[in-house]
Formats: structure tokens, C-alpha cells, sequence
């Protein structure tokens, strides 16, 4: 059942042009047009979990503004859970959840608790559902003993674990979330990724998330839509799109003696470090060079890796 | 509605806690606000010690004037005033995306976000009651519609002023910050309607001040009628009118100024 259909969707913006000229442009601004989104078209399942992947500007976060109502499109049609997103009935917006990275929604100067009482009655939620829902996320995410700290005194992980759940507390069927993990260590980030992960998988929310992070990607979602310069340039699982690319892998040798490089002419080595190579190599290839190299040298250990979900997505922005 | 209310009672007990965070804010607040009303009215003292009247208005129709302006000033800059540079910050800043996305009535939260009632007592009470206790109540004559009917228009026209000083927030949807326009806005208004009784201007300004500017209505107009220097009937529709003129600018201009809502870059 498709939650999220979205055809021709473009938005343009106008920008001021400040030529230098302090009289000029304090009397007469002149504007240029922009094309943030243009004519991008695609449709989400309830359930799926998808990325948004592109470079800065391409028209990621424009795009999730325009699916949760936030700003108006130029043309084209949206249609989220059958509402057009920017009516913003309530129930459309009871339904959804939104978690900006780069921007709080909890009050600096209260506690998570008194943030989420609000929240509680914003969304209309039962006392005992908000109780057990509350509990329920706060152990998945281990963060019941921060609930009555002032949010200022959380750190950016705490502080981002706290979001999530006041994001996700009223269990909305679509979780929009830009760049969640922003600015986190690892341990939180890999909460984080496991958390939505279980609740997608429990409460079938589906999920559309952008970040720049490819292990967010790579363990929260099954789908990748690239975006570039505001056009859709790919649009498929990432099982796929992995498997496409893996027909080149990148095989690392440890080497008890390093070699000299010249010995390893008519290879594409990618990497080299103190005690090991890396080849790209042709899948192919694998076994004959892998023979030919633990033959002719001592190996103390190989690893055999795919192709980097990063330089996959970077060959999809070059083209 | 009750939903609203419900929203309204969890609002209030949010700003409660805000107001309350800071400890020193308290009584910081209490002190400037005693100070500034004793100044207030020992500098209206000295006027009248060496005229009679001004613009009509003997000392304690003055303090009356002064008493209700004193009503619509904490009620706008203590309230809403607050609100409303928040919303420019936060469309500025696209901090407004995280109103938009969450399901409430968008335009209802921007004017009520903050309703620091506990803020507001705090600060109004100690200058009102100083300002109460300062007016002689003999020396003015009073009628009780007259002053029903001025409490009504008082009420009136600090709507009208939240609405107006909202409409000078919205021109930042289109061009940008513009904490400086409500500033400006806020310092005419109180200038045009809260230093000097409705009868100091001249035909051109009551008019200008009561229909366009509505700075006159919450002290000015409603003040004259209480004292029973103007129609109270007449002056009542003349503020009801103008407050629904405002209300329905305030709805379409928010419906336009969200089309053009750009939020913010991440």
C-alpha cells in the first residue's frame, strides 16, 4: 500500500544577489532563481525504510519539507498518506513524526519530562499510553535516568535520544528524519540506528531518512533514493544497488615483508600502509590473483571487501 | 475549543516552568517594575503641580490613563510581544518547521506559546497596585456602564494591538529577519496611544490611530469613555469593528505568509 506518491515534484526558490554595492543593495535587491527540487517523482510503501542520499544542496531536506507540509511546492503533486501534506490537517499531522538533526524541538530550559507533558497533550495521548510508550522508549534507548534533567545539561547524544522519543511517542506511521546522527559518537549512533530499526520492525512505521552517513544507510534502510543538483538520478533497494557494484571487490593483503609497489605492476592498487596492499580487482579475478600472491610472498592475513557504499554513491553523483 | 483549552492549560504550566527556571529573574523583574511605576508617577506629580489639567485630563484621569495603558503593556510586551519575536526568530532560523509538523492550530501556538501568567501577575501587580492606591477615586466620576463598556473596549483594543503588532512580524516570511520592525512598531504605537490621552491629537490622528494604527483603542478610547468623554456605544462598535477587521487581515495574511515559508537551510 503506498503511503507516499509523489509526481513531477519541483520547488524553486528565489534568492537574493548582494552584488557588493552597499547603496544598490540597501535600495534594490535583485534575485536569482533557484532550483532546489525539479521534477522528481517516486512512491514509498508503508513499512519501507528509505534514504535520501545526495551532496549538500541537492535537494534532500527540501524534498522531506515538502512530504511533511512545511513548504510549498512550486508544482507538481505530493500526496502523504492521502492528504496533500501542506493543508496540514491534524489528522495528517497526528500521523507523523519529524526529527531534525541540526534543530531542538525540546526546550532548553525544562526537563524532557515537561517537554513530553506538553507533547503528550499536543498529540492527544492517553495518560497510560504516554506512561508505557514513555517507558518502553526510554529503555530502548537507556535514557530513563535523564528524564528530569534540564535538557542544556544533556549531551548532544542524550539530548538526540530525547528527540527520538519525543518524535516517536505519539507512534506516528511515518517517522521523517534528516540527518539524525549528526555530530554523534559512535555508540550513540549505533543506538540510534538500532532503535529505528526496531521500531520499524514492530510498529511497521515506515521511515524516510537522509543522512550523510553511510552506515546509517547501510543499517536503517532498504532502499536508497540518490538525489543531485534536485533531479532523482537513482531509485532502488540497496541489495541491488550493492550488488551492481559488487562485481569489483577490494582484497587486502598483510604482508610479513612488504614488497616493493613495482612488483605489483599491471594492478590497481587502492590503498597501501605499512605492512599490507589493497587491490581492486575483478571479482572474477579474485581467486587467480589471490593464488598467484599468497604463492610468491608470506601472507599473514587477507581481507576481501566490497565496494564502499561511499564510493558507490559517489560514482552515482559523478554520472 | 476544548481541545484548545486543554492546550491552553498545558501551555501555561510549560511557561511556568521556564519562567520559574531562573531563580533571579523573579525578583529582578519586581524591583525594575516598582521603580519605574514610583518614577512614573511622582514625574506626573510634578506636572500637576504646575498646571491643572493637560489635554483635559486632570492628575487622577491621568493615573486612570496611565493605569490602563499600564493593563495593555503587560499584557502585550509581558505575553505576546515575546511570542511574536520568537516567531520572526524562528522563521528566520526555520525552528518554525518544528510548530508547522506537530498537529496544532499553527497560528493559535504562535500567539499563545508562552503564557507566562505567573510572569505576568508577578511583574503587573506590584505596579498596578501602586498606580491603584496612587488615584484619588473621589476626585473622578465614574458610571458603570460607562465603565463596563470600557473594560469591553479596553479588551478590544489590546486585541487589536496583538493583532496589529502581528501583522508587522509577517513581512519576515518574505524578506528575512525584521526584529527591528517590531521594535519600531511597538515604540509608535506606544507613543501614539500611551503617553498622551485620545483628546491630545487632532482629528487626522484619532482617526489614523484608532482605524490603522490601532494604538488609541486599549488606553485612549476606552479610558474617554469610562471618564464619559466620548460616546461609550459609538466608541464600542467603532473598536468591535476594527478589532474583526484586523482578525480577518491576521488569518489571510498567515495563510499567504506560510505559502512563502522557505524554512531554513540544514
Amino acid at each position: 500500500m503506498e503511503v507516499v506518491t509523489v509526481k513531477n515534484l519541483s520547488k524553486q526558490f528565489k534568492r537574493v544577489v548582494k552584488s557588493g554595492n552597499l547603496f544598490k543593495d540597501l535600495f534594490k535587491q535583485e534575485f536569482v532563481k533557484v532550483n532546489a527540487v525539479s521534477d522528481v517523482s517516486f512512491s514509498i510503501d508503508k513499512g519501507e525504510s528509505v534514504a535520501f542520499l545526495g551532496p549538500n544542496g541537492a535537494g534532500k531536506t527540501t524534498t522531506i519539507k515538502m512530504l511533511t507540509g512545511l513548504i510549498f511546492p512550486t508544482s507538481g503533486e505530493v500526496s502523504v498518506l492521502g492528504y496533500f501534506p501542506f493543508d496540514r490537517k491534524r489528522d495528517f499531522l497526528m500521523r507523523i513524526g519529524l526529527v531534525m538533526g541540526n534543530k531542538a524541538g525540546l526546550n532548553w530550559d525544562l526537563t524532557p519530562n515537561q517537554s513530553f507533558e506538553l507533547l503528550k497533550e499536543i498529540y492527544k495521548i492517553p495518560a497510560d499510553t504516554f506512561k508505557s510508550r514513555l517507558k518502553e522508549l526510554t529503555e530502548l534507548l537507556d535514557t530513563e535516568r535523564f528524564l528530569n534533567t534540564q535538557v542544556r545539561r544533556l549531551s548532544l547524544g542524550e539530548r538526540m535520544k530525547m528527540e527520538l522519543i519525543g518524535a516517536i511517542l505519539h507512534q506516528p506511521e511515518i517517522l521523517f528524519l534528516d540527518e539524525p546522527t549528526i555530530g554523534l559518537d559512535i555508540t550513540s549512533k549505533k543506538k540510534i540506528r538500532e532503535f529505528l530499526r526496531e521500531i520499524q520492525k514492530k510498529h511497521n512505521v515506515t521511515m524516510l531518512l537522509t543522512s550523510h552517513d553511510m552506515d546509517d544507510i547501510e543499517r536503517v534502510c532498504d532502499r536508497v533514493i540518490v538525489i543531485n543538483k534536485g533531479t532523482k538520478v537513482y531509485d532502488d533497494s540497496l541489495e541491488r544497488l550493492t550488488i551492481k557494484y559488487n562485481q569489483e571487490k577490494f582484497v587486502k593483503f598483510y604482508f610479513e615483508k612488504l614488497p616493493d609497489e613495482d612488483e605489483f605492476k599491471g594492478f590497481e592498487i587502492s590503498n597501501k600502509n605499512d605492512n599490507s596492499y589493497t587491490f581492486k580487482v575483478k571479482r572474477s579475478d579474485l581467486p587467480k590473483i589471490t593464488e598467484m600472491i599468497t604463492s610468491k610472498y608470506d601472507v599473514l592475513d587477507i581481507d576481501i571487501l566490497s565496494t564502499p557504499l561511499e564510493e558507490i554513491i559517489e560514482d552515482i553523483f559523478k554520472k | 475549543m476544548k481541545y484548545r483549552l486543554n492546550l491552553l492549560k498545558a501551555i501555561i504550566k510549560n511557561s511556568f516552568y521556564q519562567d520559574t527556571a531562573h531563580f533571579v529573574n523573579n525578583w529582578g523583574n519586581i524591583l525594575s517594575v516598582v521603580a519605574y511605576m514610583l518614577t512614573n508617577i511622582l514625574f506626573i506629580d510634578i506636572i500637576y503641580q504646575n498646571i491643572n489639567t493637560l489635554a483635559g485630563y486632570q492628575r487622577d484621569e491621568m493615573l486612570l490613563f496611565s493605569l490602563l495603558s499600564q493593563i495593555w503593556f503587560f499584557i502585550l510586551l509581558g505575553i505576546f510581544y515575546k511570542n511574536f519575536e520568537i516567531l520572526i526568530q524562528s522563521v528566520n532560523n526555520g525552528q518554525l518547521d518544528l510548530i508547522l509538523s506537530k498537529p496544532i492550530p499553527s497560528l493559535f501556538y504562535t500567539f499563545f506559546r508562552n503564557l507566562n501568567i505567573f510572569g505576568i501577575t508577578r511583574d503587573a501587580m506590584p505596579s498596578i497596585i501602586i498606580l491603584w492606591l496612587a488615584i484619588d477615586w473621589s476626585n473622578i466620576q465614574i458610571e458603570t456602564f460607562s465603565l463596563f463598556i470600557g473594560i469591553i473596549i479596553l479588551i478590544l483594543g489590546i486585541a487589536c494591538s496583538i493583532l496589529f503588532n502581528f501583522l508587522v512580524c509577517l513581512p519576515v516570511f518574505w524578506i528575512g529577519e525584521s526584529l527591528s520592525i517590531i521594535d519600531l512598531a511597538f515604540t509608535i504605537e506606544d507613543n501614539a496611544g500611551h503617553v498622551f490621552p485620545f483628546e491630545g491629537w487632532n482629528d487626522f490622528w484619532k482617526v489614523v490611530f484608532t482605524a490603522f494604527l490601532p494604538a488609541a483603542i486599549a488606553s485612549g478610547i476606552s479610558t474617554s469613555v469610562i471618564l464619559g468623554k466620548l460616546p461609550a456605544l459609538e466608541m464600542l462598535a467603532v473598536s468591535l469593528i476594527v478589532t474583526i477587521i484586523f482578525l480577518i487581515l491576521v488569518n489571510v495574511l498567515w495563510k499567504l505568509a506560510l505559502k512563502n515559508y522557505t524554512s531554513a537551510s540544514s
